[in-house]
């Protein structure tokens, strides 16, 4: 139990930003009032600091790729349909920590199978901190990974195995669907059917990483025939004000990595766009991850920092609202863990 | 002429101006100072409220050298050694990565080779605008690319070929190294000798023409000092992870030119990429090793070398210092600093103007950026 007192807290709701202490008992946030007095409270002084929710890396592959150069337990590159794969076989805590995204203010991530499968698996969601994997798990199931992007067709193509192309992708993906739509368990057990049935049901979201307009367009037209199915756009690198799904809310949007410069997709982001999407009620994260498959603990920050904030604040200092939208794409709610987070600010990482 | 007045100006040359000018003549800086008069006829930026600094010079790229389809001309993978091979001739001045660099302040940068070849080639440097390679490139060669560790073992062990591991690397170094040695000294006793250009190019370092630019991290590190005070020849270490374990060996090291880090942002494996350590260079340049940051473009977006900076002056660094890491230091490494890298008298009119103040300010951007004295970028 303990209160971080005399911090400047912003909620991650949108509000202003309020002079106020934070009573933490058992993990979570109990409090946030002015001056909350606790005799049992430990008291963490924060003057001068910014104390904001920990941040949310929605897509990664912490924990899963490593520790020795060239291990990766989270891309089973057999198949490109996939999904029964599960990233929370693959998480290795050692191989989290060993990352220390917390020392940057990462908290939470959501670790998904990389991309270069049509239906990749389900992804989970992992605090950024611990000795248990398990204890570490936020949420299981917590999307399901899909890729209508190059990067299927450059890895099965070359094999002469399907996808070669575009449409290749898109028509697995729509087989893969059909065939759990019309799955009867009863029957026989198909575990691909099986790891499907809860997308349909929109119980899990589908994380669809696509980077072309094209590519964004058809997933939303294909989906069409799956109605219950609830897509993310990921990476999303052209998106426009056309997107109406994604102004109003229905469809997030989790932005892929711009900070490398080998991608040709980086520099397409119309940040004019996003700022009017934002604007009309668009739920849009930046993430550190898309086509590319993992950078370091200061690639979040950088990303949502510098090439959002640069490119669309335009002279308005401070911080955006990225802890609110990743979390809601990735659907955590508010299952914040303060570690690392007011740490951060104090070294004046965020401090407009 | 040019006049940019008014600016909070970071010189890299020991002077900050909370308020000045500086003057522009044809390519290159004429005065810096308080009010200063504008000449007639001179055009004038009004940069109340901007921050100038020097064109950003970025020490180790490869910008133009990988097209957009996964197209490369940086890596000659054919032997593990091509010191003959010039990147001069790889870079696609058309690339679109070079008005990216302007629109991020980087107004030079030291093209290399890639890291598949222990030794990769003659590097250059290039400013990022102009018409062709005649325009940009202001000095060929500026150094030997070198490389240690995972990169060349990752290429020819995989193919069965040396080297397959650090061994094998130290040993084409060294056997590179004594080869050019025989070469030379019978050139030079006037011996019949057949003309090699990569034993040539070779030579140029070993008579410390050039130094030898050197990919490596961690323990890497300790090679390329041993093997570098083996041959007496200069030696810039390149990438640098690990410094930290290492300030002696580097502080000592009689002929290092400088620490070229970067970049950060790594996703972390154990060995050579599991310690990225960039507030090691606080303790570097307190000992007086002259550091500098890269982008190792197009590994890096352009703007990360500002955000690299920034990262200096969130582990303490000073602004002013953490500025020069991307500006003086940087064009002192390269050999280029009578040139560039600082707002001085006489130096060629590279400079950048920011919104907000730059390592600072997180949202701080460059609004103009001028090279050889004229306005390359314009917000």
């Amino acid at each position: 139990m303990f209160i971080l007192k005399n911090g400047v807290v912003w909620d991650g709701l949108n509000h202003d930003p309020v002079k106020a202490d934070i009573l933490v008992e058992n993990g979570k946030i109990a409090k946030i009032a002015s001056d909350i007095e606790c005799s049992q409270a430990k008291v963490v002084p924060v003057d001068g600091c910014m104390v904001l929710p920990g941040f949310i890396d929605s897509l990664n592959v912490y924990g899963c790729r490593g520790p020795g150069w060239g291990v990766n337990d989270i891309a089973e590159s057999t198949d490109p349909v996939l999904p029964q794969m599960n990233a929370v076989f693959a998480f290795d805590q050692d191989g989290m920590n060993f990352q220390e995204i917390y020392r940057y203010g990462v908290t939470a991530s959501g670790i998904s199978p990389m991309p270069n499968n049509v239906l990749a698996g389900k992804a989970a969601v992992f605090y950024s901190y611990g000795r248990h994997p398990y204890e570490m798990l936020l949420k299981e199931e917590a999307a399901q990974v899909a890729s209508v992007s190059g990067a299927a067709k450059k890895l099965y193509g070359p094999q002469n195995k399907m996808p070669m192309t575009r449409m290749g992708s898109f028509s697995l993906l729509k087989e893969a669907f059909t065939k759990a739509q019309q799955y009867n368990k009863e029957k026989e057990y198909e575990p691909k059917a099986e790891a499907l049935i809860p997308v349909l049901q929109g119980q899990t979201p589908l994380f669809v990483n696509c980077a072309t307009k094209p590519e964004m367009k058809g997933i939303l037209h294909m989906l069409q025939d799956f109605p219950q199915v609830k897509p993310v756009l990921t990476g999303a690198f052209c998106l426009d004000t056309s997107f109406e799904e994604v102004a109003a809310g229905q469809v997030p949007v989790i932005l892929g990595d711009l900070t490398d410069a080998f991608s040709p997709y980086g520099e397409m982001v119309d940040f004019a766009a996003v700022k009017e999407l934002l604007a009309k009620g668009a739920v849009i994260a930046c993430s550190s991850c898309g086509d590319r498959s993992a950078s370091g603990k200061e690639s979040l920050l950088w990303n949502e920092r510098y090439s959002v904030v640069q490119a669309w604040h335009r002279g308005k200092p401070g911080a955006s609202g990225n802890d609110v939208h990743s979390s809601a794409a990735v659907g955590c709610g508010q299952a914040y863990r303060l570690l690392g987070g007011w740490e951060k600010c104090r070294h004046g990482g965020l401090d407009p | 002429m040019l006049v940019i007045k008014n600016a909070r100006i970071f010189t890299s040359a020991g002077q900050v101006y909370p308020c000045g000018d500086i003057l522009i003549e044809g390519q290159k800086i004429c005065q810096v100072g308080q009010g200063i008069t504008v000449p007639q006829g001179a055009q004038v930026i009004d940069a109340a409220g901007l921050t100038a600094i020097p064109g950003i010079v970025d020490a180790h790229s490869h910008i133009g050298t990988f097209g957009p389809g996964g197209e490369q001309d940086a890596n000659e993978m054919t032997r593990n050694a091509t010191p003959e091979v010039e990147v001069l001739y790889s870079i696609d001045t058309e690339s679109k990565m070079f008005h990216r660099a302007l629109k991020a302040g980087i107004t030079t940068s030291a093209i290399a080779p890639g890291s598949g070849n222990v030794i990769g080639g003659m590097v250059c440097a290039v400013k990022s605008w102009g018409k062709s390679i005649e325009d940009m490139c202001i000095k060929n060669p500026i150094a030997l690319k070198a490389a240690l560790g995972g990169n060349p073992k990752g290429v020819y062990g995989k193919r069965n070929q040396m080297p397959m591991t650090r061994m094998g690397i130290a040993e084409v170094l060294r056997e590179n190294y004594i080869k050019a040695q025989g070469y030379l000294a019978k050139k030079e006793k006037g011996e019949e000798t057949a003309f090699n250009q990569g034993l040539e190019n070779i030579c140029r370092v070993l008579k410390r023409e050039i130094p030898m630019k050197v990919h490596c991290e961690q323990f890497d590190m300790l090679t390329t000092i041993r093997i570098a005070d083996e041959f007496n020849v200069e030696f810039t270490l390149d990438h640098a992870w690990g410094a930290s374990d290492y300030y002696d060996d580097i502080a000592n090291a009689k002929n290092l030119r400088g620490v070229i880090f970067g970049p950060i942002g790594v996703y972390l494996t154990p060995g050579e990429c599991g310690k990225v350590d960039i507030d090691s260079l606080l303790e570097l340049d307190r000992r007086g090793v002259c550091c500098s940051i890269m982008t190792d473009g197009p590994v890096m977006n352009p703007d990360l070398i500002v955000s690299q900076a920034g990262e200096l002056v969130r582990f303490g660094m000073g602004q002013e210092k953490a500025i020069e890491m991307i500006t003086i230091n940087g064009a002192k490494i390269i050999g280029l600093q009578e040139r560039i890298g600082s707002i001085e008298p006489g130096k060629d009119a590279d400079i950048v103007l920011f919104w907000g103040s730059p390592a600072v300010d997180t949202n701080a951007r460059a609004v103009y950026t001028i090279v050889n004295g004229q306005i390359a970028y314009k917000e």
